[in-house]
């Protein structure tokens, strides 16, 4: 175990030549995404106008195009684009650091309850009828609340397993949403109860710009912490000695890390309302690709966490005319995923 | 010791178990007539109705309009906020919330119970309950509903709700002699924001639904039609390539979505926006373009918003005449505008 650098997260180490070649190559795919969803939805714009149109904002072209296209890209496309990428990687990146700090390949934001306490938050302030700023920090105070429980529960009962903290993680996640059950419950069936229950299933279609203006801030700034922070996560999963020999003081590190990664959590759902899936299955794609050493694990997941969230939005507003909420469909395509994972890495989980 | 008293506190349980559910007396209260709900289920209620707890907003606006509100003893906390309940009745903000707890519903012992909700209806008639199950959802179900609870009450509410039921069918003639021969490929696309809270300029309501009969009766088509859509949120980019000829929001929200809308620059060059057609809807004891009594109005003013130059209405006296008709008390003009464009008695903005 001392030579496998996450603990018991399987997976083979590769060359550094190879990964600058993997991660350039998922950077430019992650471009071409992004693009794809500028010109990609229901209202129909010719593909070389959509072109015309990004390019008219460097170059001075004169308009072929309507300025119903120009908005659509610019006002509905553009803001949820950007989130999807922000929501991706972000949660790719706080599961990465989650389950590399707890050697364990179960944890998610969703396991520990991040997502659901982060949710309460949430409500929460919709329920007294708050402005963004104070959602976003309830939806934070609520993430902290339930990382501690979840993580304070084995340390009381004395048992580091693997088992007591997923054991935790259900306990935390049945009291959250027992809590949201009472807050719904209470709210006002006609108004507020629709907005709690589009965050609870997660959407995108309703960020706006101004949105994004004072959230994608938090996102980058606890997501660069993060990633400085990637040699250290190695170091921790050493062993807490291990880690104090090679001069890292472990409680400030942890301390760091969760704050970050309960951040990034809590910004996405502020957003987007709770996605499930993407925290537990872009890590573990992340490994199968280039291994559990976190100096290239954690920039990997959020290229793919961001790849992968901005298709599923494509998809969540291009099958239908009305929009499906994302969770619906993380959840279709990351639990057979996660079986496939399991089954081809023959995980030991104990 | 412990195994005796034990022994004697359960059987003095048991004894007054017994005795207990030998007191109970099972039959009705003093009752003399059934009516029938709108699930087919016969239910006994006293002759006459004094006390009433209705669990449903849109009835309560009902009750409401056909100045039957003195009978509230149970409402709803949303029929409280508005402003024309408290002006058509100010007794409403004392009345007391209802939830439909049985044991509450027993000590309240209402004349009648008015639930939108089968499941509830039943369970209420189950423990001796007078519970009727009252829901609607377009014309055809109000009339029935309406109906149903004139002859509950009784007298002059027997005719209101039959004289509702002939308005309904006069201004729907009144609307289709202006507009009934327009052929289909002329007809403007009509798209509606449900503004009940503010969830965002797409948010509207299913194919199939009220606003769907209000749409094709005063001449247009309505736009979740067009997208067969079936559930209460459109798709953005959906809504903006139907290119709506007629916007109309409603619900307490529809001043800030108004807003929101104009500001938008997607919106900038869409039919309805281009032409100067979007409106905001009347919003009195109940949002006019989803239920409630004032909804026989709706038919006149949507018709009046989709085909301005063919059919022309002085929608201020027309509420005014229905106020005096079924409410009972004589608004004045600015009030009448006011609750036109969707405001308080006074100009109270919801939000």
């Amino acid at each position: 175990m001392g030579s496998d650098s996450a603990g018991n997260l399987s997976g083979r180490n590769i060359s550094n030549a190879k990964y600058r070649m993997i991660f350039i190559g998922l950077v430019v795919l992650a471009v071409g995404v992004f693009f794809a969803s500028l010109a990609i939805g229901r209202y129909n714009i010719p593909f070389f106008d959509s072109v015309l149109i990004l390019l008219a904002q460097i170059f001075p072209i004169e308009p072929t195009w309507t300025q119903t296209m120009e908005a659509v890209i610019f006002n509905l496309r553009l803001p949820r684009t950007i989130a999807a990428v922000l929501i991706g990687g972000g949660l790719a990146l706080s599961g990465a650091a989650y389950q590399s700090m707890f050697k364990n390949p179960l944890v998610s934001p969703d396991l520990l309850g991040v997502s659901s306490g982060a949710c309460v938050g949430a409500s929460l302030a919709i329920l007294y009828s708050m402005g963004p700023v104070v959602i976003q920090i309830l939806a934070f105070i609520g993430g902290i609340v339930a990382v501690s429980i979840t993580v304070a529960v084995p340390r009381l009962m004395h048992n580091s397993s693997t088992l007591m903290l997923v054991l935790s993680g259900v306990i935390v996640g049945g009291l959250m949403s027992s809590i949201m059950g009472i807050i719904k419950y209470v709210a006002d069936a006609d108004t507020a109860l629709a907005e709690m229950v589009y965050w609870a299933m997660g959407s995108l279609s309703n960020v706006k710009m101004v949105d994004l203006y004072y959230i994608a801030p938090c996102i980058l700034l606890s997501g660069f912490v993060l990633v400085l922070f990637r040699y250290r996560l190695n170091v921790l999963s050493l062993g807490e000695d291990e880690a104090k020999t090679l001069g890292v003081d472990v409680r400030k590190v942890r301390g760091i890390i969760i704050v970050c990664a309960t951040l990034l959590t809590a910004s996405a759902v502020c957003l987007a309302g709770t996605i499930g899936w993407v925290g537990l299955v872009i890590p573990h794609l992340g490994r199968m690709i280039v291994g559990p050493d976190n100096r290239k694990l954690l920039p990997v997941a959020v290229v793919l966490g961001a790849i992968f969230m901005v298709v599923i939005d494509i998809t969540a507003r291009s099958l239908t005319s009305a929009e499906l909420p994302l969770s619906i469909i993380t959840g279709l395509i990351g639990a057979p995923f996660y079986f496939y994972l399991l089954i081809r890495q023959r995980m030991s989980i104990t | 010791m412990m195994k005796k008293s034990l022994l004697i506190l359960v059987s003095l349980f048991l004894i007054l178990t017994i005795s207990v559910a030998g007191c109970i007396d099972v039959s009705q209260p003093a009752a003399n007539r059934t009516i029938t709900d709108m699930n087919g289920v016969d239910v006994v209620i006293p002759a006459e109705i004094n006390t009433v707890v209705n669990l449903w907003p849109a009835s309560n606006s009902v009750m409401l309009c056909m100045g039957a509100g003195d009978k509230l003893i149970g409402t709803t906390s949303f029929t409280q906020k508005l402003y024309w309940s408290q002006k058509v009745y100010p007794g409403i903000v004392d009345v007391p919330v209802a939830t439909d707890n049985v044991e509450e519903l027993l000590v309240l012992s209402p004349d009648l119970i008015i639930t939108p909700q089968t499941a509830t209806a039943e369970k209420l008639c189950e423990a001796g309950l007078p519970a009727v199950c009252l829901m609607f959802s377009d014309y055809e179900t109000m009339k029935q509903a309406f109906t149903i609870l004139g002859e509950a009450f009784g007298g002059e509410y027997v005719e209101k709700a039959a004289k509702w039921s002939d308005l309904v069918d006069e201004n729907t003639a009144r609307v289709q002699a202006a507009v009934g021969n327009i052929p289909e490929d002329e007809k403007p696309v009509v798209y509606y924001i449900q503004g009940q809270s503010n969830q965002g300029l797409y948010a509207t309501f299913s194919a199939n639904s009220i606003m769907e009969d209000w749409t094709e009766i005063g001449g247009g088509i309505f736009a979740s039609t067009l997208l067969n859509l079936s559930g209460s949120t459109a798709s953005a980019e959906d809504v903006l390539a139907l290119n709506p000829d007629i916007v109309i929001i409603g619900g307490p929200y529809q001043h800030e979505l108004y807003e929101e809308l104009m500001a938008a620059d997607e919106w900038k060059e869409i039919n309805a926006v281009k032409n100067g057609q979007v409106y905001t809807n009347p919003n009195g004891l109940f949002p006019w373009e989803r239920f409630g009594m004032e909804s026989a109005m709706q038919i006149l003013f949507a018709a009046s918003v989709i085909h301005p130059d063919l059919f022309e209405v002085d929608m201020v006296s027309e509420v005014q005449d229905f106020y005096k008709e079924f409410v009972g008390i004589d608004l004045t003009k600015e009030e009448a505008q006011n609750m036109i464009n969707g405001y308080g008695p006074n100009g109270e903005d919801y939000t």
